[in-house]
């Protein structure tokens, strides 16, 4: 028997997915996974026409929730069109603003109040009350950090508005938010990013980097706990829950390729490197586009693109080269088959003279710079199109195609392949070896409500798995969120260094509708989601394309035939190999399924709390009411 | 001394569901106890938890439009389950039921006003922009008992339809009752 089951919309992840699984009842094997988006957002079609810098905060508006991640991919796709930088305290701004304002209130804000619902006593007793009655019986190993005796004691305080862990990360995510706002202006969308630079009133700078300071200092304290607490759940499920299969929980729900396709940005731009290329190009943005690889790969976290184990590229510029996006399951128009050009004709070759896509036609009008968005909505049709996601892929540059995989995993993957350290003003924050990551927090770090043990020194190691599992990206997350606050330290330090030293300038001279003739760009950066990536071509100061990729759009792409080698069988997004690469653990008859190892593959990439559909809290027992006390109606107009 | 939070809620892109924020928006210039809680939904209980009195100002479909009602929040919710929930849509009774369940002992009110047209994109009704004032009055009673003074100043209707004019980018006029729903700017 085969149990068919239609999630629509999924709840508690950004924007609008709907997700196909067909079930086989006796193994409780998935065999069959499609997801769907069914919703048009169509920005690319708003941008053309408009000034460049105007992207930072158009962009931004993609989503309430990571609205800082577009706008700093945006603006540095901005920088490298420009030819310009900020100046090393302008940088450190930037990145300080981006930890505070977007990572420390939102990898925790997912962890607890998204995904720790579907890990809570109420979820878990009810659908696995074998796993609950373990959870009952297995001690905590991380008591001496978040305080709780039993995994059953963490998940009692997952329980969604009452659970103390939700309550705390409601209060800290708001805390993050508003140090942020000392930076940003505002929370969402920052209102002071600029190209070249940060506009954030500095006047009284040492003051406002002691408010950071003491911020970060109760946030690296809340940290430690979510790290603890998620580092429990995620032994838990590896070390003591198992698939129908017979297999760790941790190890094998979710699985996306074999092997992974990791992509990752990176963020935090090094305050003197990349202030130094703008010095090195002399106003040419050509000749800074040759500094980017330099520049990318000194920041905080590394990019690149790596298959399993292997990294294929550490070199953006030359990842780039082969990024395309096709759209044969996604309800839009093929331009490059209906001879579609951008307003500034085929792109062929990047600004260095590098052919785009090695030169491959047609394959080069699908890459981004020559990409046009022309919406072809439609019915769904799993034969062929049945989402208004596009398909990105990766052409190498021997030819392969490959689909990808992006997110908090993906950027401690390329962290740790990278076997480097990141260090600033004297303080390492992480190092790694090309299998393990560690992670260097400080000391001292008081919180008044959460337990002593959040107070000492941790170092925070992180293996690299072999796979990206549903447990694994969850994991991920949390270390990802320590790494994040041990970077932010590294720049606040630094930023107080360089107030010691006078150096408060923030940005290079910039003036409204000053651009080159004609030039084209990129912007990459990581988020909380994953890459976030941003492509600009741009002639005298108005737009002629301007494309983008949220990190989900890479995530969450339908299938298509265009992979080959290995990926020819798996040519689908991780969230449809996530959820194919499941069975089903509800102790439940099926025909009562509600399909929770589904959501919480999907889950577990990204949900978000702004845009979608949530979860709300149904008082069993309990009632809210209102009792009218009066009504008015002598004003009531009357034509 | 309890702490006091007057906050007002909607979407001015639904046409009346705005009026609870707009309003909200320009006592702010006045008082320092009133904010504007938009169509944060759910991603407010951080803020309101700081308080120990709230009066939400928002529209009430069960009313007819226009009329306006002072309504006290009882009530308390146990968490047993979860379901679906749009998180910008809270009502402030859920908010409250929320706040409860977290062990925030608030004293919660809400003064509503019946709406004519929550479509998109739709001006606001001329039934919901008289009954402003009645509004402002409420308010004014219901903060005055915890020793707080509401400041207000200009004329209360024009600004609520600048608000609009700010969130829809053009010049709204007032819809006339029967033709509630229609974009006429």
């Amino acid at each position: 028997m085969s149990v068919k089951l239609w999630i629509d919309p999924i709840t508690r992840i950004e924007g609008h997915l709907a997700l196909y699984a067909d079930i086989d009842a006796s193994t409780k094997r998935v065999r069959e996974a499609r997801t769907s988006t069914m919703m048009f957002r169509g920005f690319e079609v708003i941008l053309r026409g408009k000034p460049p810098e105007d992207a930072i905060q158009i962009t931004s508006r993609s989503c309430g929730v990571c609205g800082a991640a577009h706008a700093n991919a945006s603006t540095a796709a901005n920088d490298a069109a420009a030819g310009m930088t900020p100046y090393p305290m302008g940088i450190a701004l930037r990145a300080l603003g981006y930890a505070f304002g977007e990572y420390l209130y939102d990898h925790p804000l997912i962890l607890n109040l998204l995904e720790g619902p579907d890990y809570s006593e109420l979820i878990v007793s009810k659908l696995t009350p074998s796993v609950w009655s373990a959870a009952r019986e297995t001690p905590a190993k991380y008591s001496n950090i978040h305080g709780y005796r039993t995994i059953a004691d963490i998940m009692r305080d997952m329980n969604p508005v009452v659970g103390r862990i939700w309550q705390l990360a409601v209060k800290y995510q708001r805390e993050s938010r508003r140090i942020g706002s000392l930076i940003y202006g505002r929370a969402p969308h920052p209102n002071v990013l600029v190209p070249g630079g940060i506009t954030t009133d500095i006047t009284n700078l040492p003051a406002m980097l002691l408010e950071l300071y003491s911020g970060l200092t109760a946030l690296t304290a809340w940290v430690k706990f979510v790290w603890a607490v998620w580092q429990d759940l995620y032994e838990f499920y590896r070390d003591h829950v198992t698939t129908p299969a017979g297999e760790p929980y941790a190890l094998t729900q979710g699985k996306t390729h074999d092997p992974p396709v990791m992509h990752a940005s990176g963020w935090a731009d090094h305050p003197e490197v990349y202030s130094s290329i703008a010095d090195e190009a002399r106003g040419s943005w050509r000749e800074m586009y040759a500094l980017l690889d330099k520049a990318y790969n000194a920041r905080a976290e590394k990019p690149g693109l790596a298959i399993g184990r292997e990294i294929y590229s550490k070199n953006v510029t030359e990842i780039q080269l082969g990024y395309v996006e096709f759209v044969e399951s996604a309800f839009y128009e093929d331009w490059a088959k209906a001879n579609v050009a951008p307003p500034a004709g085929w792109i062929k070759e990047d600004p260095l003279g590098r052919p785009l896509v090695h030169g491959m036609d047609p394959l080069y009008k699908y890459h981004m710079w020559n990409r046009t968005t022309l919406p072809k909505p439609g019915a769904i049709n799993f034969a062929a199109k049945y989402s208004w996601d596009a398909e990105p892929r990766v052409v190498l540059k021997d030819g392969r195609v490959v689909p990808l995989e992006t997110g908090p995993i993906s950027q401690l993957w390329l962290d740790t392949l990278h076997a480097t350290k990141f260090e600033l003003a004297g303080f390492k924050a992480w190092e790694s070896d090309g299998s393990r990551l560690k992670i260097y927090l400080p000391g001292n770090t008081v919180a008044p409500d959460l337990p002593p043990g959040t107070r000492d020194e941790l170092v925070i190691e992180w293996k690299l798995p072999k796979y990206s599992t549903t447990m694994e990206r969850l994991l991920a997350r949390a270390v990802h969120l320590a790494l994040v606050a041990a970077v932010a330290w590294a720049y606040l330090l630094y930023a107080l260094d360089l107030v010691n030293k006078g150096m408060v300038l923030t940005s290079r001279p910039w003036s409204y509708g000053r651009w080159p003739s004609f030039s084209y760009s990129f912007g990459w950066w990581q988020v909380p989601r994953g890459s976030c990536m941003h492509w600009l071509v741009q002639r005298e100061g108005i737009l002629v394309n301007y494309q983008y990729e949220a990190p989900t759009t890479p995530n969450v792409s339908p299938r298509n035939n265009r992979c080959t080698g290995e990926f020819a069988g798996q040519c689908a997004g991780p969230f449809e190999m996530a959820a194919l690469n499941n069975y089903v653990t509800e102790e439940i008859e099926p025909d009562k399924w509600t399909g929770l190892d589904l959501v919480r593959a999907i889950r577990s990439f990204d949900p978000c709390i702004a845009c979608a559909v949530h979860f709300e809290a149904r008082g069993e027992g309990g009632r809210v009411y209102k009792v009218i006390e009066k009504v008015i109606w002598s004003h009531v107009y009357t034509p | 001394m309890a702490r006091v939070l007057a906050v007002g809620l909607g979407n001015p892109l639904y046409g009346d569901d705005g009026f609870g924020s707009c309003l909200a928006q320009y006592l702010m210039q006045f008082n320092d106890f009133v904010y504007d809680g938009d169509a944060h939904g759910v991603g407010l209980l951080g803020l309101l938890s700081d308080y120990d009195v709230l009066v939400f100002v928002d529209v009430d479909a069960s009313l007819p439009p226009g009329a306006v009602a002072v309504e006290r929040i009882e009530g308390s919710l146990t968490v047993r389950e979860t379901r679906l929930l749009d998180a910008h849509r809270v009502p402030p009774s859920l908010l409250v039921g929320y706040l409860r369940a977290m062990g925030r002992d608030v004293e919660a009110r809400l003064v509503a006003v019946g709406p004519a047209s929550l479509e998109l994109l739709s001006p606001p009704s001329r039934q919901v922009l008289s009954a402003a004032r009645a509004v402002l009055r409420e308010l004014e009673d219901i903060l005055a008992g915890y020793g707080l003074v509401l400041r207000w100043e200009g004329d209360p209707e024009a600004e609520i339809l600048r608000c609009y004019e700010r969130a829809l980018g053009a010049r709204p006029r007032a819809t006339a009752p029967g033709t509630a729903g229609r974009t006429s700017f």
